[in-house]
């Protein structure tokens, strides 16, 4: 079912003004259109080439609202929520993957082993999913800064006014996730 | 590590990185305090961001894809809810008499629900509960309106609804038979399923909503959402939802917009007929034909007919104007648009894109266009007919959509009864290639015992003349090193004239051995001129009733027939045969010969049905009094098998040419022509069931007996080579065919009169190949050469001329150049019109 734009655009400023049920209307109507978009996507997309996360959320939006001017702190909302869905998305894939191996054990997947499948510059999925769950054990809000930015592509004032930090913040917290990261895929075993 | 030391570690590298990377050791000595654990996190967080990872850019789809899919499909699959929030105001426990167990999805209009039912039956269900905003009580009544004929449909492709009702909050909902499984176009993309497999899954949908039909209900909203595919005991089992609950939510107030008062869009758009588009309450039966029009559409192409982008969507007038205006491309044509998709498109249905293309054109063009007509009353009437259309692509038989043209019928009837069509080139080769060889030295060891003492005489003079004219011809020092048989054959016959003055027997029985001689060298125009000659001098002497003259006759019919000069080769053998008939009886051996080759001639001109006739009442004759081991009688088993063969009975043929075969090498040996004959019809059996590496074996051994024994040029071997480059090729050895046919075509283009049915069988056979493999640049002046030369031999209505013809028309059709089909197609239409002789029946 299609939503119109005037109906998300309600959500989306209410959402933006802080109201907390805003953000739960948000949701199916986001994962609705997310659907549609990827579906597309996919359709479009041979094997050859990499379907942007970011585009996904992006077009997703820019169907849902169109020209319609929203206030970038709505914007952020959706963003946000597409970033959940995106992540959901990365969860079930690894799940999926874990349940071939066997006895579905958790082995660490550094970023080294995982460089040599598929294109060679993308982190491999599993790496990635597993990078995200350990970071969402030790800080859970730059895990969270993480899937925004990666996922969802969102720039940091848009992280910091869903979060409700400061930009600076938001900055700093980034820095040291994306650090921290890198050391852990690559194999790091004391961060 | 844990999150007070990870928290600690981030806190002391983001101080440290702006310290002087000259003080930074001293910093982190203070800072980390004798703590070694700390300091080597801080160091490799250090270190990381030295050297940044850039590689934090995308993530690639085929690695999720699955789980993509699983996310799209949303509603009632059920891995991929909507996390996160649970507003437990949104979750209801119960709904009526249910138990809500969890929640399934978002739908189009609600939320769709788990629940359990205890009474009256206990079964697990699926709730789909309408959202706010729609008015409870019209869409409650309509559908209570509908409930009855609901309850009626029994359909194991249909998703019951069960029940229906009001929650506590006042908001509609219906209880549906729970189907778990994605859109049937994720589970044939997901399974990679081919087009018979996806036509069959849609034929299936099809009836059941043929089914509803009948109970009088229209399901209006028909798209992959609604038609759910899960595999049950390893079969595929779709399933349509939502039956009658389009209908019920429709809302009233005039006209139906496309838009709701909300400016919510009603319906996806892609799926909606024309009709719908435009409003009003006007919808029939035709209305879900469109839309399974664009299921199929999108069954085949991975998209739907009508791309409607996001600002078409938000005015209705846009939007209705793309529906009832824009005219989709044809399935095939979509294809070649989509680029880059193309590949995956086609990998989804498990084949290559050039088969993909290949595979839909025409018929599965014009069913869809046919079912997605803007005028309904173009369209299929009813669902049945567009699902009858569909079982009859998938029979071979013709579809109804299909402009009836007569040459389109005829084609159809043809690839029916013929089986493939390259292999027919090959067939019909075959059967020339037959006559060659056949009865020579037979006839030759029965003339022997014919002859009484009386004519000892002739027999000697004929011998000496072979042994020591020949002989002598064949001399080195008259020819030089260059000898062959021909060459000497040839000299010796310049020889005859005025040899034999007075004599005209013994010329004549010179001439006749001369004649099979030149036959057998495959010199068809000096056995003709021999064999005319013998003919006319036992004519003169003899009278046309003698023995001897009938010899010349069924000899100079041999020739007719290899010229492809089948009518008057079928008048010399039916002479003959009468002729034998009253000296010798049916008995003898010399009458059943003429009889069979009488038989051949005819199915030569394709009378298939006097052949067949003709050709048991031969075998019968041979098998009662010659025996099994005759090289007569495999000769004549061996051409039923060939006449079977030609009218598409491959099944019939089979048992024949095996037991041609095995007999020809126990009584012949392996060497023998006949032999050797046996051994190509086996092969090409082989190929048409599929034995390909057999074949191939079998063939590249007979090639080899074919080329020591006959030549490398002779037009047995000649056709043998085909048969081996048409096994190569199955074989995937696409080199190995190519020079062989090439080679052949060559040495026959040489050797033998222009536009011989061998020489234009290797054109055809060739030009297949290269259509086969797409090299339309060499495939085209080959066809046309071949269709020449059989047109000028053979005549333009002949059925191994038409035959080329439709192989000429098909690769006209897959390069896109309808228009150059089209003069063909007239001549195929006028060849049908004249009652379809040309094609075996075997209804």
């Amino acid at each position: 079912m299609e939503h119109s734009p005037q109906a998300v655009t309600r959500v989306l400023i209410r959402a933006g003004e802080g109201h907390k049920s805003a953000v739960a209307e948000l949701m199916p109507m986001v994962y609705d259109e997310l659907r549609r978009v990827a579906g597309d996507m996919l359709r479009r997309q041979s094997s050859g080439h990499t379907l942007q996360s970011t585009a996904l959320v992006h077009e997703a939006f820019l169907r849902l609202v169109g020209q319609t001017e929203v206030q970038w702190e709505s914007r952020a909302h959706f963003f946000a929520v597409g970033a959940m869905a995106m992540r959901q998305i990365l969860a079930n894939h690894a799940r999926a993957k874990r349940a071939e191996k066997r006895g579905g054990e958790r082995e660490r997947v550094t970023l080294s082993e995982a460089i040599d499948v598929g294109h060679g510059a993308d982190i491999d999925l599993l790496a990635l999913h597993d990078a995200l769950e350990r970071l969402g054990e030790l800080d859970e809000r730059q895990c969270k800064i993480v899937e925004q930015r990666f996922l969802a592509g969102m720039t940091n004032p848009e992280i910091a006014h869903v979060l409700g930090i400061s930009t600076k913040t938001v900055e700093r917290e980034w820095r040291a996730a994306r650090a921290w990261l890198g050391a852990y895929l690559r194999g790091s075993e004391v961060v | 590590m844990n999150p007070e030391l990870h928290q600690r570690a981030k806190q002391i590298f983001l101080e440290v990185c702006d310290v002087a990377p000259t003080a930074r050791a001293i910093f982190l000595d203070e800072q980390c305090a004798g703590d070694s654990v700390l300091r080597a996190a801080v160091e490799a967080l250090l270190a990381s961001d030295s050297d940044p990872i850039h590689q934090l850019k995308s993530i690639d789809a085929p690695a999720i894809r699955s789980q993509l899919e699983e996310f799209i499909a949303g509603a009632q699959s059920g891995s991929a809810s909507t996390p996160g929030v649970s507003d437990p105001q949104a979750d209801p426990e119960r709904i009526g008499p249910y138990r809500i167990r969890r929640r399934l999805g978002e739908g189009g209009f609600g939320t769709v629900y788990e629940a359990a039912q205890s009474d009256p039956v206990r079964r697990t269900v699926a709730i789909k509960v309408v959202k706010l905003g729609m008015d409870t009580r019209q869409v409650i009544a309509r559908f209570e309106a509908e409930r009855q004929a609901l309850a009626m449909m029994d359909h194991p492709n249909i998703a019951r609804v069960l029940d229906a009702g009001t929650t506590e909050a006042g908001r509609p909902y219906f209880v549906m038979e729970l189907v778990s499984g994605p859109p049937i176009t994720q589970y044939c993309d997901a399974h990679k399923l081919g087009l018979k497999a996806r036509l069959e899954l849609f034929a299936s949908v099809c009836q059941a909503v043929q089914h509803a039909h009948q109970k009088g209900i229209i399901h209006r909203d028909i798209k992959p959402t609604n038609v759910l595919v899960s595999t049950r005991e390893g079969r595929a089992v779709p399933k349509v939802i939502d039956f009658g609950i389009a209908r019920a939510m429709d809302t009233e107030a005039g006209a139906q917009s496309l838009f709701t008062q909300q400016g919510q869009l009603v319906g996806t758009p892609e799926y909606m007929s024309p009709e719908q588009a435009v409003g009003g309450w006007d919808i029939d039966t035709r209305t879900d034909v469109y839309s399974l029009g664009v299921l199929l559409y999108e069954l085949l192409t991975g998209t739907t007919p009508l791309q409607l982008d996001s600002t078409r969507r938000r005015h209705p007038s846009d939007l209705q104007r793309a529906i009832c205006d824009v005219d989709p491309p044809a399935p095939s044509a979509r294809l070649k648009t989509l680029g880059d998709s193309r590949e995956q498109t086609a990998s989804n249905r498990g084949m290559s894109a050039d088969s993909l293309q290949r595979l839909i054109r025409s018929d599965l063009d014009w069913i869809v266009i046919k079912a997605l007509e803007k005028d309904r009353s173009r369209r299929y009437e009813t669902v049945n007919g567009l699902v009858q259309d569909v079982i009859r692509y998938l029979s071979d038989e013709p579809v109804i959509a299909r402009p009836p043209t007569a040459s389109y019928r005829f084609r159809k009837f043809a690839r029916r009864h013929r089986g493939p069509l390259m292999a027919g080139v090959a067939m019909f080769a075959l059967l020339v290639g037959g006559i060659v060889g056949t009865t020579v030295g037979l006839v030759r060891s029965q003339e022997a015992e014919a002859r009484a003492q009386t004519e000892a005489e002739i027999a000697r003079a004929v011998n000496n003349f072979l042994n020591d004219d020949l002989l002598a011809a064949a001399a080195p020092d008259r020819l030089g090193n260059d000898v062959s048989m021909r060459r000497a054959v040839e000299l010796a016959s310049e020889e005859i004239t005025g040899r034999f003055n007075g004599k005209p027997e013994v010329e004549a029985a010179v001439r006749l051995t001369l004649g099979r001689t030149f036959r057998e060298l495959a010199d068809l125009n000096r056995a003709k001129e021999q064999l005319e000659r013998c003919r006319s001098l036992r004519m003169e002497t003899l009278g046309g009733q003698h023995a001897d003259t009938l010899e010349a006759t069924h000899e100079l019919g041999h020739v007719y027939v290899q010229l492809d000069r089948n009518p008057e080769g079928e008048a010399l053998f039916r002479e003959a045969h009468e002729g034998r008939m009253r000296i010798f009886g049916e008995q003898h051996r010399a009458t059943i010969s003429s009889l069979y080759e009488l038989s051949v001639a005819i199915g030569e001109q394709a009378r298939y049905h006097e052949t067949e006739e003709l050709m048991m009442r031969a075998l019968h004759a041979c098998r009662r009094h010659l025996g099994a081991t005759d090289p007569l009688t495999l000769t004549v088993i061996r051409g039923v098998g060939v006449l079977h063969s030609t009218m598409g009975q491959i099944e019939k043929a089979g048992p024949y040419y095996d037991e041609a075969y095995q007999s020809a090498l126990k009584a012949l040996g392996p060497e023998h022509p006949t032999t050797l004959l046996s051994l190509r019809d086996v092969a090409v059996y082989y190929g048409l069931t599929g034995r390909n590496r057999d074949a191939d074996s079998l063939l590249t051994q007979g090639l080899a007996v074919s080329k020591r024994v006959r030549g490398e040029e002779h037009p047995a071997t000649l056709t043998l080579m085909a048969s081996v480059a048409m096994a190569r090729f199955r074989l995937g050895r696409d080199d190995e065919a190519e020079i062989l046919y090439k080679n052949a075509l060559a040495a026959a283009e040489r050797t033998m009169p222009p536009g011989h049915t061998v020489t234009t069988g290797l054109q055809a056979a060739l030009a297949g190949m290269y259509a086969h493999q797409e090299r339309f640049e060499l495939a085209e002046p080959l066809f046309l050469a071949s269709i020449e030369g059989r047109e000028r031999n053979l005549g333009p209505l002949h059925p191994l001329t038409l035959q080329v013809i439709s192989q000429l028309v098909s690769h006209y059709r897959t390069t896109n150049q309808a228009d150059r089909a089209a003069p063909w197609i007239e001549r195929l239409g006028t060849a049908e019109d004249q009652g379809d002789r040309s094609v075996g029946h075997s209804d």
